[in-house]
């Protein structure tokens, strides 16, 4: 396997270079797999779209209450998240919606509302904007116009987002940065197999209604001894993955896999130490961990696919400037997809890929 | 053993034993079909001194028991393994009581349909069926000495061309210009006849219309529907079977190019519903706009882009129609609003056309498509609502495949009666199997409209051969048989193939150079698709906006960075 700098080269934009070189499509990481607590017990090999049908399976089987619907769960899923689950629980808990999203959402709110554990699948995050007024005004609202009288916190909303190599326009967004805009429901993105089962069934008895998005090119591609049993991982929590002392890396979902090259080039190359961190929980976000880590190194770098005006590195820049001003050596950068729709064509040149990254490292440690 | 084949269909060799000599096997839509060709397939030879017999059964109307009418068309042997019987008059008229295969029953669902015939092969001695006659009519013509041959040639060239004589002013006699002779189709003419098997063509010369019935249609809050009948030219027929055939073609090439990796992404292809259409545009003109969800290419091509612009958008070339920004769900041209990925999103969108067209009295109508699945979506109701309050000049048009993705219609909504879900929108239900019904009922639609009667709805029961896309198989949820016997009994494009020979429109050999010709535009679209220049990196940024904010000059999209412009 080439070594990534190799495989990148000078990023040439010579088109017609381009279309000789076949440049591979996609975010370019190498998975690193990790491995469970072992007090979480026995484990089986998964991948996250496994995870994902495992922490489903377990939610189903404790509570008799829980169903989980969508388009095409029934047969197993478009991406396989829900194999096998019709057969083993029935139809009448694991079911198919018609082609409804807005309708898919109220319904589940409904339901959540009237108490039962509800899992809803939007096929793909970019079909989910037709129930974001019901997500906007029911159900992040619900608790505080009732004044606690109500709430719809059993509702779990799952969704695959994110540039997957061919998506396009509409198969590739990264909406988290509207729903971090909602107070009252939370937004968790996990990085990997065993992350996204634990965080998952953590969304899924969360007392408010949360929002899971699921890295989709990182269904198959990441591969993790997961424990077969149901355990949780902290919703609102942070997790530092290397510890640095120059820069601190945040990101999330898939770009994690890319800052940790990241992080491997900045020292190799630059002799720079970088501290990596996963928010994992997008709102509400993890401010302690992030403003101590800043605090420490002196220079933060955020990534992110989403486009840069209005994403959530926004939030996460201006709140970090404010509470970690003094130790500051350099401006907060961020790395993002461009302001335009996600392209059909060049995706690779779109995506905040490690090269993009590193020469905002070079401009911190430089400033 | 034994094989079939009828005309313009695929070899059939499912036949089923049903006696330790007899074997059976059904042949669907045989009304249309007016010869069979049988043979040993050469598995393994007839025993020695046996003949097979072949049999036809054709079922008998109600009240008459299901029974078959069974009569004896001819037999194969070893030395004559193969043969051709006309069977258009074997029909129930004939009736022979004792023959092998009455005793036996067939518990098969084609009884009920009328238009299957049985095959019987029953293996007997030689002297046996040597002594049986089968009904006249059914021998094809063996083929003539070659001195019978240019008789009939010859007969036949002297009777096509005295067709074209005339008499000069002031002349005696009649005589026949030269270009007759020397053209081409007086040659094809002649072929054409000869070819015919025995007085099948009775004509010289081909129709130059034709009158054509639609299939029924069903009508919802609508007093009358479209025409039962249509006069199609012959220009007209060989149109639409090239655009048909053209479609096709170019869906066949997207998904080889998906399975090469020239294209990647979401490709979902129109093969089996090219009918809808065609048979719409058949009465639309450029002015008229059309808006279509994801399911795009075929419309594409009917609005106008050539199959060279469509394949290399797909591929992501500059040559593309959208500049390769948009790829397989995002085709544009003059009044055809694409292409759009998100399911229902289009037709809130038509009915905003259509208001543009009746705010400047444009008479014109707004097609606005969408799919089975697209059905169920709110916005969809909306758009009715809108469209019937204000009287839009709006055809909402189904494109019912019968399956949302993988899912079946009756298993995602509680009315499939698509044409009626419009409630207060007067509907039609149309079998978009075949183009003239199509057409039809698109000249019925865009006449109401036009007409100021405010909105219609056209439910286009089609079908797609392909996946819903290219990831998806498409057989995971219905059977390879229903897929064949759509494409065996019900495509559009061999059975307006059929309608056109039968009604003498279009020649044999014209429909053949046409599919020749569609085959070398497709491959040469092909070929450009894989090798025409990709954009300018720049266009990965440009088009966000109609231009940069006023006052700054040095404007850059936000985001990039110097590996993006530096470029520029």
């Amino acid at each position: 396997c080439r070594s990534l700098a190799a495989r990148l080269g000078p990023v040439c934009l010579d088109a017609a270079s381009f279309s000789r070189r076949r440049l591979s499509f996609g975010p370019q990481f190498v998975y690193t797999p990790e491995s469970a607590d072992k007090s979480l017990g026995e484990t089986s090999r998964m991948n996250l779209f496994q995870a994902v049908t495992s922490a489903l399976d377990n939610t189903l089987a404790n509570d008799p209450s829980a169903v989980v619907f969508g388009e095409d769960v029934a047969f197993g899923g478009v991406f396989r998240c829900t194999v096998g689950l019709k057969d083993k629980y029935g139809k009448d808990r694991v079911f198919n919606t018609p082609l409804s999203e807005q309708g898919i959402v109220g319904f589940a709110i409904g339901h959540a509302v009237a108490g039962a554990t509800t899992v809803a699948e939007i096929q793909f995050g970019d079909y989910i904007f037709p129930a974001f007024d019901q997500i906007a005004n029911e159900a992040s609202k619900y608790r505080y116009r009732s004044g606690n009288h109500f709430n719809c916190g059993s509702l779990t909303v799952r969704a695959p987002i994110g540039a997957v190599g061919h998506g396009a326009l509409y198969h590739s967004q990264s909406p988290e940065g509207f729903f971090a805009h909602l107070p009252g429901i939370k937004v968790v993105i996990p990085r990997g197999p065993i992350q996204a089962k634990g965080l998952l069934l953590a969304c899924i008895n969360d007392p408010d209604p949360c929002f899971y998005f699921e890295p989709k090119i990182l269904y198959r591609s990441a591969v993790e001894d997961v424990p077969v049993n149901g355990y949780v991982l902290p919703i609102g929590k942070a997790e530092v993955l290397i510890e640095g002392s120059d820069v601190t890396l945040i990101g999330y979902g898939t770009q994690v896999h890319v800052l940790r090259e990241v992080a491997r080039l900045a020292q190799s190359e630059l002799g720079v130490s970088c501290e990596l961190i996963d928010m994992r929980t997008i709102l509400p976000f993890d401010e302690e961990t992030v403003y101590a880590s800043v605090c420490k190194t002196g220079r933060c770098l955020i990534a992110h696919e989403a486009p840069l005006t209005g994403g959530f590195g926004a939030e996460l820049a201006a709140s970090v400037q404010e509470h970690c001003f003094l130790n500051l050596e350099a401006p907060v950068r961020r790395v993002a997809g461009h302001d335009t729709p996600f392209p059909h064509i060049f995706e690779n040149f779109y995506l905040p890929h490690q090269r993009r990254c590193l020469a905002a490292i070079k401009d911190l440690i430089g400033y | 053993m034994f094989a079939v084949i009828a005309c313009g269909r695929l070899v059939q060799t499912d036949f089923q034993q049903v006696d330790a000599n007899k074997f059976t096997l059904t042949i669907p839509a045989a009304d249309k079909v007016n010869h069979l060709v049988f043979f040993l397939t050469g598995q393994c030879p007839l025993p020695d001194g046996a003949a097979a017999a072949v049999y036809l059964g054709w079922p008998q109307p109600p009240p008459s028991p299901p029974e078959p009418v069974w009569s004896f068309i001819g037999h194969l042997t070893n030395e004559k393994p193969s043969a051709i019987f006309k069977i258009a008059r074997t029909r129930p008229q004939d009736h022979d009581p004792n023959h092998p295969f009455l005793a036996n029953h067939f518990a098969t669902g084609s009884w009920t349909d009328l238009t299957c015939v049985q095959v019987g092969i029953s293996i007997e001695p030689v002297q046996t069926v040597a002594g049986m006659t089968p009904p006249a009519g059914t021998q094809a013509d063996s083929t003539p000495t070659m001195v019978a041959f240019s008789q009939r040639m010859l007969e036949s060239l002297v009777n096509y061309l005295s067709s074209f004589a005339t008499t000069p002013p002031g002349a005696a006699e009649s005589y026949v210009p030269m270009s007759a002779v020397t053209s081409s189709s007086a040659i094809r003419a002649n072929l054409l006849l000869l070819r015919g098997g025995g007085g099948l063509f009775v004509s010289s010369r081909l129709a130059s219309s034709a009158v054509l019935s639609t299939r029924p249609y069903k009508l919802h809050k609508l007093e009358s529907g479209p025409a039962s009948e249509a006069q199609v030219t012959s220009d007209e027929a060989r149109k639409y079977y090239r655009d048909m055939a053209t479609v096709r073609r170019m869906e066949t090439a997207a998904g080889n190019l998906y399975k090469e990796k020239a294209i990647r992404g979401f490709c979902h292809l129109y093969s089996g519903q090219e009918a809808c259409c065609v048979g719409m545009e058949a009465v639309l003109d450029r002015n008229d706009p059309v808006i279509t969800a994801y399911r795009a290419h075929g419309w594409t091509y009917t609005r106008g882009v050539p199959v060279k612009a469509v394949l290399s958008e797909l591929t992501g070339r500059a040559s593309g129609c959208a500049k390769g920004k948009g790829g397989s769900m995002h085709m544009y041209n003059h009044n055809f609003y694409g292409g759009n990925g998100i399911v229902g999103a289009q037709v809130p969108l038509g009915a905003g056309i259509a208001f543009a067209q009746k705010y400047r009295e444009d008479k014109r109508v707004c097609v606005t498509l969408y799919g089975d699945g697209a059905a169920n979506q709110g916005q969809v109701f909306e758009a009715f609502n809108m469209a019937k309050l204000w009287d839009l000049p709006c055809i909402f048009v189904c494109e019912n495949n019968k399956y949302g993705m993988g899912t079946a219609v009756e298993r995602a909504a509680a009315s499939t009666a698509y044409y009626t879900r419009g409630d207060y929108i007067p509907g039609l239900w149309v079998d978009a199997m075949d183009v003239i019904t199509v057409r039809e009922a698109t000249r019925f639609a865009k006449d109401w409209c036009l007409s100021g009667k405010g909105p219609i709805l056209l439910e286009m029961e089609t079908y797609r051969y392909h996946g819903h896309s290219m990831s998806d198989p498409g057989t995971s949820y219905r059977t390879r048989e229903e897929v064949q016997s759509m494409r065996q009994m019900r495509d559009p494009i061999a059975s307006f193939r059929q309608t056109l020979l039968t009604a003498e429109l279009v020649a044999e050999e014209e429909l053949k150079e046409i599919d020749q010709s569609v085959r070398k535009e497709v491959d040469e679209a092909v070929q450009a698709a894989k090798t025409n220049a990709v954009p300018d990196p720049k266009e990965l940024y440009t088009n966000v906006y109609s231009q940069p904010p006023s006052g700054q000059p040095n404007y850059r999209i936000r985001g990039i960075d110097q590996f993006t412009w530096s470029a520029n």
